[in-house]
């Protein structure tokens, strides 16, 4: 009794599909009753048709997924690469604002001077005030 | 719709992330110098009563010396802790280790670090003087070990 009245909805169903009046859960259905391994002869002839088309949507379905894990990867890496390119931007400007002093240079209370006897006299004097541990390290080394 | 929020939200917070790390980058580029005496010359070099120089070109050529850096910091007392734990972690793994100790504080230090380019050595020397402050170069050249130790015997103007 409950087989007949599926029999009849989806002679229903049938019709409307062929008239192009079915909604995609309705075609769904469809599918997925001709997918079943006993269908009435009268129907039979449908099997083969639904049967293609349940594979060639799991194919495109798996097709989509390739697309959006391909498409997930891109966008990440295209993420990374413009935090690198702002990274590197980010870090180029904070040199080039902060660090105008380049080459040989002398900075005394954070103010940068490279003429090269100022240099000379802070790097000598620096130098010098290493050097003046002779008589503690000094001794030190030679006892090498 | 809802899924497609969540999506966004994710992404979003994906690329502050991502942000966040940038703005990270400069810092971490700055300590890939490979010495943790180079985070005194950045973070004390511009400072009040500090005098920082730089030379690296043919003004050293003369003493078989690329790169001269040194620091000099007055007033040294906030400083000179920093300083002494840097030379602890720098001098691991240093050719030579000449170090003046007084009260179990280090006054003074002479390291040669390993060499890292052919021909290149690399010197840290350290002194902190009566007066208080402290000296801190990094010495980077051809020059050997004997020859800057001539060289500061001598007191021989860069």
């Amino acid at each position: 009794m409950r087989e007949r009245k599926i029999e009849m909805e989806i002679d229903d169903l049938l019709n409307k599909y062929f008239e192009g009046e079915t909604s995609c859960k309705e075609e769904q259905w469809i599918r997925d009753y001709f997918s079943k391994e006993e269908v009435p002869a009268h129907l039979l002839c449908y099997k083969p048709m639904f049967a293609y088309f349940k594979n060639e949507i799991s194919i495109e379905q798996n097709k989509k997924k390739i697309i959006s894990g391909r498409k997930k990867f891109i966008y990440t890496l295209s993420s990374i690469a413009a935090c690198a390119v702002i990274a590197v931007g980010i870090s180029t400007f904070m040199h080039s604002s902060n660090d105008s002093c380049t080459g040989n240079y002398v900075m005394i209370n954070g103010k940068c001077y490279t003429d090269e006897a100022t240099i000379k006299a802070y790097a000598k004097a620096s130098f010098q005030e290493v050097a003046t541990s002779k008589d503690e390290v000094f001794a030190e080394l030679f006892n090498d | 719709m809802n899924k497609k929020r969540g999506i966004m939200k994710k992404r979003i917070r994906f690329l502050l992330l991502m942000l966040i790390l940038a703005g990270c980058f400069p810092v971490v580029c700055e300590a890939q110098s490979g010495l943790r005496i180079a985070s005194i010359f950045d973070r004390y070099g511009k400072q009040k009563g500090v005098a920082m120089v730089e030379l690296s070109t043919e003004m050293l050529e003369t003493y078989g010396m690329e790169l001269y850096k040194s620091i000099t910091i007055k007033d040294s007392n906030r400083a000179l802790q920093e300083i002494r734990q840097c030379l602890e972690a720098d001098k691991k793994g240093a050719k030579k280790i000449k170090e003046v100790v007084e009260g179990g504080q280090l006054i003074s230090g002479y390291y040669q670090l390993p060499v890292r380019k052919e021909d290149i050595n690399r010197f840290i020397l350290f002194k902190l003087s009566k007066k208080g402050s402290t000296t801190l170069v990094y010495i980077e050249g051809e020059l050997e070990s004997d020859d800057l130790i001539t060289l500061l015997f001598m007191k021989k103007d860069l």
